[in-house]
């Protein structure tokens, strides 16, 4: 698997989890809803570094 | 400077946002399962197992357990992780972070995972069954990678991802049934020392950078290739490793001006040394018994001095030496 497969792989896993992990999120109670939603926006802004550095490829 | 008791139903993250936590204080877990996502925020803050039933589950639902954000000197130490949806501890930025004897298992992502950070140690970890165990992505250098087992894993044990991810070692560590790399190092100058890579689909694997040194590393019983350099490497280093019993080359080689020294390459199934590319020194080597050859140079300009070949024994042969499934499975019927 070269660099640009890999990377593609990694933004399409992180893509789908996120996407998943926003609807689980909406079903939480307000107490871990604001935990939750900061540690998604981690992943948010490694996903869309991920996307920068392919688009550099 | 404080010792503060932290129980399950603490919300670490409101906790140590608060002014009752300061840098430097201990953050003293007690035994129990926490179901949380702990976003640090303050340097210096040390969290620590009262105990060895301090768990962490995120009952997959959960994204992290602990996200380190942009901070200094944080200790994460002795804390049990498992099904949360992404990471187990993320170290987002920052640097100089310890964690240190963690036991990480059953996540959809990587155990411990580093990015834009450096610095940072990572020490007496375990990880197992998650996608990935130990990664360095997003421009993370002079991280030290410590005496680490990743094992069971779907992707890969331990690696760095981007040509930007340079400076980090890789000591003692083990690499164990792992389905994709057990090292999988992309980056420039960096250190693979006194590794144990077993059972993978692939040892070692380098790419995307130059410089990088392989050292003192055992490699053996993966499906592909013990080491596999990609196409344009230069300059790595590989000294006295231990690569046997791989079901491909030992060491298959598409970089350029690299020096191949005092290795021990012995019963791999198709080739010791494979050579693609050029201007190659191979030194002192010691190859046994590698099918067909024991060193295959297609490329030009490499120099060997010294090297030591053994044809394989009549009835040696790496099948016979390195064992095969059939006798495997039916020595434990």
């Amino acid at each position: 698997m070269d660099k640009k497969e890999r990377i593609k792989n990694e933004i399409a896993r992180l893509t789908e989890l996120i996407k998943e992990s926003e609807s689980i999120t909406e079903q939480m109670p307000g107490y871990l809803r604001k935990n939750q939603e900061l540690a998604l926006r981690t992943y948010k802004k490694k996903l869309a570094a991920l996307e920068l550095e392919y688009m550099k490829l | 400077m404080a010792v503060i008791n932290i129980t399950p139903f603490t919300d670490i993250t409101e906790l140590i946002a608060s002014d009752r936590v300061n840098a430097g204080d201990v953050l003293l877990l007690e035994e129990g399962i926490y179901f949380q996502n702990v976003i640090i925020t303050k340097d210096n803050i040390r969290i620590i197992a009262k105990g060895p039933g301090v768990i962490f589950d995120g009952q997959s639902s959960l994204i992290t357990a602990f996200t380190l954000s942009n901070v200094t000197g944080v200790v994460i130490e002795g804390v049990n992780i498992r099904h949360y949806r992404f990471d187990g501890i993320v170290i987002d930025g920052g640097s100089g972070n310890r964690i240190i004897k963690n036991r990480i298992n059953n996540l959809l992502t990587i155990g411990i995972s580093v990015f834009h950070s450096s610095g940072n140690l990572i020490w007496k970890n375990e990880v197992c069954r998650c996608n990935d165990g130990i990664v360095l992505n997003l421009t993370s250098t002079s991280n030290r990678i410590i005496d680490n087992i990743v094992k069971d894993c779907s992707g890969t044990g331990f690696g760095t991802v981007l040509a930007s991810d340079s400076n980090n070692a890789f000591v003692s560590n083990k690499a164990i049934r792992n389905r994709l790399i057990g090292f999988d190092i992309f980056g420039n100058n960096n250190l693979v020392y006194d590794n144990l890579a077993i059972d993978n689909n692939e040892g070692i694997r380098t790419g995307d950078g130059s410089n990088t040194l392989i050292i003192g590393n055992v490699v053996k019983g993966c499906t592909l290739n013990g080491y596999f350099i990609t196409d344009g490497i230069r300059n790595q280093f590989s000294g006295e490793n231990h690569i046997a019993c791989n079901r491909i080359a030992g060491i298959l080689d598409q970089g350029e001006l690299g020096v191949f020294y005092k290795n021990e390459i012995s019963f791999n199934g198709d080739t010791g040394i494979t050579l693609f590319f050029f201007n190659n020194l191979v030194m002192d080597n010691i190859l046994v018994c590698n099918v067909p050859e024991n060193i295959i140079e297609r490329g030009s300009g490499n120099i060997f001095i010294n090297n030591i070949q053994k044809p394989c024994e009549p009835c040696e042969a790496p099948g016979v030496i390195c064992g095969d499934c059939d006798k495997e499975d039916n020595s434990s019927n």
